[in-house]
């Protein structure tokens, strides 16, 4: 029933997709002979956003720990998480096609799931908006949902839009830090080549520790007192297992900031504040108008 | 046929352990090695082991120097019961004891009938279930003293060469009684042809069971004579620097230190 | 012969012929049965000859034969090779130590083995990410010449008058694992994220890397060294005399110490590198072989490769039956069984006499 709607709508539009794939170079290397995928196994939160996005949930069998968005997924079979998925747990599942993120492994288990005749693609990463529609088209052409994943590509770009010409009105940057983690008195900021850093990129914010290090790095009281953030952003699942506000305020190597004392902490949903994936716009939003302030407001369309 | 320490000299870092001793153990009778605390007595029994390599000087055993024989081949020519074991596991008493077999005689009823024949003559045959490490220090010595005598029986039975037996102060941790029964065990092996070197603190015990003496004194080999010759009054106050009488009870010897608190040459020569 | 004599003979008898292949085949069973453990439901005899007449044909297998020679078999051939392998090793060095608390663990084996692998995955850098075949290689290699060379230094180190001072080879494994901590913390510090995730998956301690192309490799450097300890399980209960005693009884003392620590440098290495860090099993089941049937090594070192396979197939179908269809890595799961373990046991220990 529920498969043969689907089918239809999906060989409806194959050939136009297909070429438009094709014409921006993102078609995948094997011909869709082999049908429209009827089960699908992700591994990455951001994946699976995606594949919901382009209207696919309902094919959904099994998704990772990553993947909590939207709520009804939760209720899917888990596969564990996605840097270490089980061959076996996957296969039980009797997936046609596993769409794992740049990080889904370890790489043996792909081999023999591969081996097993599931097929196993993985999506490039994504730092930026452009980032983030190649991952979307090339889901949509996994999935022969192309017309789909170019509309939700289309309207991401007009919501980014939106939020761009909003940030045109300002003339500074502010200035943010991403906090990681705060374990045995050692505070981990994000660097540069972090999905954190890229966010706040997309927001025209500096990260403070852009030029200090890569990745994620312990700083001390004098490094986080020597570049002052205007405001602290984490994910507010690990604000929340911190102790909140009050925790960060009683950390000697914070409690000395004037983000920290005066309260300038934002926590936000961790896969849609770095999933890069299609509410990626909505995250933007919410952290510019945090960062910026209520004189953030967009232009209604 | 003999087992002998050819000038032999140990050290153990700066201190002289062994100084150019030459000893010979001869088989068929018991030599007792004799002399105060530190004076290398253990030193000297574990070099006619094997346990200790000489400084200079060689260890031969009929002629060949200990150096070139590897373990197992020594193993058949002489056992030696230590002064204390270092099982730190439950081992079963049977168990220790049949570690002095050789070979397939382990598997078969010979292995077996061995260690029963020696656990009875070390009186320990009511023990061979027990865990070894619930053995009081006497009952663990005697063990040790059935896995020599296995060992030895092994050793006995390659024709024509004399099989030795080592014992670094057997008597310490028994009782009377059983100080008698390995006497006499050790005695009967001397009467079978083998050569026995043993380490005593007990004169009376010395002079009873030994048929020659070797005494050490910082290192030196300072006699070695028949019991007869060497355990005389003069000799072992010099050995031991305090007076020690001899004197008989019931027509055997008995030495033992006398009561006049120990002064040195020079107080006694002043008195 | 006397009626003891010839009673003693017959559980002798038992032991050296019995014993054997009763154990086998408990473990031939246990296989068998871990091969039905899996998220894939599935028939596993049907399922064999199925795999088995594809395997003749020269045809691809797929679907269930598939599951079980491609991902079951292997893994479970792998989880009793590294079992075995921890087991007879933790045997092998409680007897060279003379202490039953030893294992590959405290004398640092398998801390070198670790530091290697994340060196691997750490300063590997590209290389790891060139293929899945060098990221199914470069690490266990690299972990095997970390425990190698612990080995090997802990053993100069040790070394005395051709032979092992045992208190001064504990001492430097203490010291070897400082070194390793330091050397991970360093490394750690200088990972990126996708590097410290690879790095958590992997310390702690899983089978899932098992197939096919490694298989033969683990089972001939696993078996090797584990025939070689058989081989000196008689000496061994000789040496536990003390070593001056073991000598007096004919066992070459130095070499045998030698042979010993090569052979579990060899196997720790091996089933550390492939599998990660799996701990208790090198120091829990000779224990439990000891309590059983006794201390001699010629039946604790069988045993303790018999019961370290078995446990170890029990606890990875326990992890991948409680997270079913994910699976709880195994080193976790012996993790949480061990830790109380260990704790009895020291408590146990305390209140011996010796």
């Amino acid at each position: 029933m529920l498969r043969g709607f689907i089918t239809r709508r999906v060989l409806a539009r194959v050939l136009l997709p297909v070429a438009l794939c094709t014409a921006l170079g993102l078609a995948p290397t094997t011909a869709l002979t082999q049908g429209a995928p009827d089960r699908i196994v992700t591994a990455g939160g951001d994946v699976t956003e995606i594949v919901h996005a382009l209207g696919m949930a309902g094919s959904l069998v099994g998704v990772d720990t990553t993947s909590y968005y939207p709520d009804a997924v939760r209720d899917l079979p888990q596969i564990g998480y996605m840097r270490s998925l089980s061959a076996e747990g996957i296969l039980a599942l009797k997936p046609d096609l596993l769409i794992g993120s740049i990080n889904a492994g370890p790489p043996p288990v792909l081999a023999q799931l591969r081996g097993a005749g599931v097929r196993v693609e993985t999506l490039p990463d994504a730092e930026d908006l452009d980032g983030i529609a190649a991952k979307i088209a090339a889901v949509g052409a996994l999935l022969g949902r192309n017309a789909e994943a170019d509309a939700v590509v289309a309207t991401i770009r007009a919501r980014m839009a939106q939020v761009d010409k909003a940030l045109d009105r300002f003339s500074h940057h502010p200035r943010l830090a991403f906090l990681l983690d705060l374990r045995e008195g050692v505070v981990l900021m994000a660097g540069r080549k972090t999905a954190a850093d890229g966010i706040f990129r997309m927001i025209r914010a500096d990260n403070v520790f852009h030029d200090t290090h890569e990745g994620y790095k312990a700083i001390s009281a004098e490094g986080m007192l020597a570049t002052a953030p205007d405001a602290i952003i984490l994910m507010s699942s690990r604000l929340e297992a911190l102790g909140g506000l009050a925790a960060l305020q009683a950390n000697p190597v914070l409690s000395r900031l004037p983000a920290v004392i005066e309260g300038r902490v934002l926590g936000m949903d961790g896969i849609l504040l770095l999933g890069f994936g299609p509410r990626t716009p909505a995250a933007a939003e919410e952290l510019a108008r945090f960062a910026y302030g209520p004189d953030f407001a967009q232009e209604q369309p | 046929m003999t087992l002998e320490l050819d000038q032999v000299t140990i050290r153990y870092g700066a201190h002289m352990a062994l100084r150019e001793v030459h000893l010979k153990i001869q088989p068929g009778e018991v030599t007792a090695i004799l002399g105060p605390n530190g004076s290398g007595k253990s030193t000297c029994l574990k070099a006619l082991s094997g346990e200790l390599r000489p400084g200079d000087g060689r260890v031969l055993l009929d002629g060949m120097d200990l150096a070139g024989l590897a373990p197992e081949a020594l193993a058949t020519r002489r056992a030696v019961m230590p002064q204390r074991d270092e099982l730190a596991f439950a081992f079963r008493v049977e168990e220790v004891i049949g570690l002095g077999l050789f070979g397939r005689s382990r598997l078969c009823g010979n292995g077996r009938e061995a260690v029963l024949d020696a656990a009875s003559r070390a009186d320990v045959a009511g023990y061979l279930d027990r865990n070894v490490l619930t053995l009081s220090g006497g009952e663990r010595q005697r063990v040790a003293f059935a896995r020599a005598l296995v060992q030895l029986e092994a050793a006995r039975r390659t024709p024509g060469k004399a099989a030795y037996l080592l014992l670094d102060e057997p008597t310490s941790s028994l009782d009377l009684a059983h100080v008698a029964i390995l006497l006499h065990e050790a005695r009967r092996l001397v009467d079978g042809g083998v050569g026995v070197a043993c380490v005593l603190h007990d004169l009376t015990l010395a002079a009873r069971f030994a048929d020659r003496a070797a005494l050490f004194r910082r290192g030196e080999l300072i006699a070695h004579a028949p019991v007869r010759e060497a355990l005389t009054e003069t000799k072992l106050t010099t050995l031991y620097d305090i007076p020690v009488r001899a004197g008989a009870l019931a027509g055997e010897a008995v030495i033992y230190p006398s009561h006049q608190r120990g002064r040195g040459a020079l107080a006694r020569a002043a008195e | 012969m006397t009626p003891a004599a010839m009673r003693w003979t017959w559980w002798q008898g038992v032991e050296t012929i019995g014993a054997l292949p009763l154990g086998l085949l408990l473990l031939a069973v246990a296989m068998l049965g871990s091969l039905h453990v899996g998220a894939v439901p599935l028939d596993v005899f049907p399922a064999l000859k199925q795999g088995l007449a594809s395997l003749l044909a020269g045809d691809r297998m797929t679907g269930e034969p598939y599951v079980l020679y491609q991902i079951r078999l292997p893994r479970v051939l792998f989880g009793a090779l590294v079992g075995a392998a921890l087991g007879a090793s933790g045997a092998a060095l409680q007897a060279l130590f003379r202490n039953p608390l030893a294992d590959p663990v405290l004398i640092g084996i398998s801390g070198g083995a670790t530091l290697g692998a994340v060196a691997a995955i750490v300063l590997g850098g590209i290389l790891i990410h060139l293929s899945p075949f060098w990221m199914a290689w470069t690490v266990p290699a690299t972990a095997f010449i970390g425990a190698l060379a612990a080995t090997l230094i802990i053993v100069q180190v040790g070394a005395r008058r051709g032979g092992l001072d045992v208190t001064v080879v504990l001492l430097a494994g203490i010291a070897m694992n400082s070194i390793v901590m330091a050397g991970i913390g360093i490394l750690t510090y200088v990972a990126d994220d996708q590097q410290l995730r690879g790095l958590t998956f992997w310390t702690m301690g899983s089978l899932a890397l098992a197939d096919w192309t490694v298989l033969p490799v683990l089972a001939l450097v696993i078996t090797l060294p584990l025939l070689l300890l058989l081989t000196r399980a008689e000496a061994l209960d000789r040496y536990l005399l003390g070593e001056a005693a073991a000598m007096h009884v004919g066992v070459d003392v130095p070499r045998l110490k030698w042979a010993v620590v090569l052979a579990v440098a060899l196997a720790v290495g091996a089933a550390v590198s492939f599998s990660g860090a799996i701990g208790f099993v090198g120091l829990v089941v000779p224990h439990l072989v000891r309590l059983v049937f006794g201390v001699r090594n010629r039946v604790v070192l069988p045993g303790s490769m018999l019961l370290g396979a078995l446990v170890m197939l029990g606890a990875d179908a326990v992890g991948r039956i409680l997270a079913s269809p994910a699976e709880i890595p195994v080193g976790l799961v012996l993790g949480t069984v061990g830790g109380p373990f260990f704790f009895y046991l020291v408590i146990r220990q305390r209140g011996r006499a010796s």
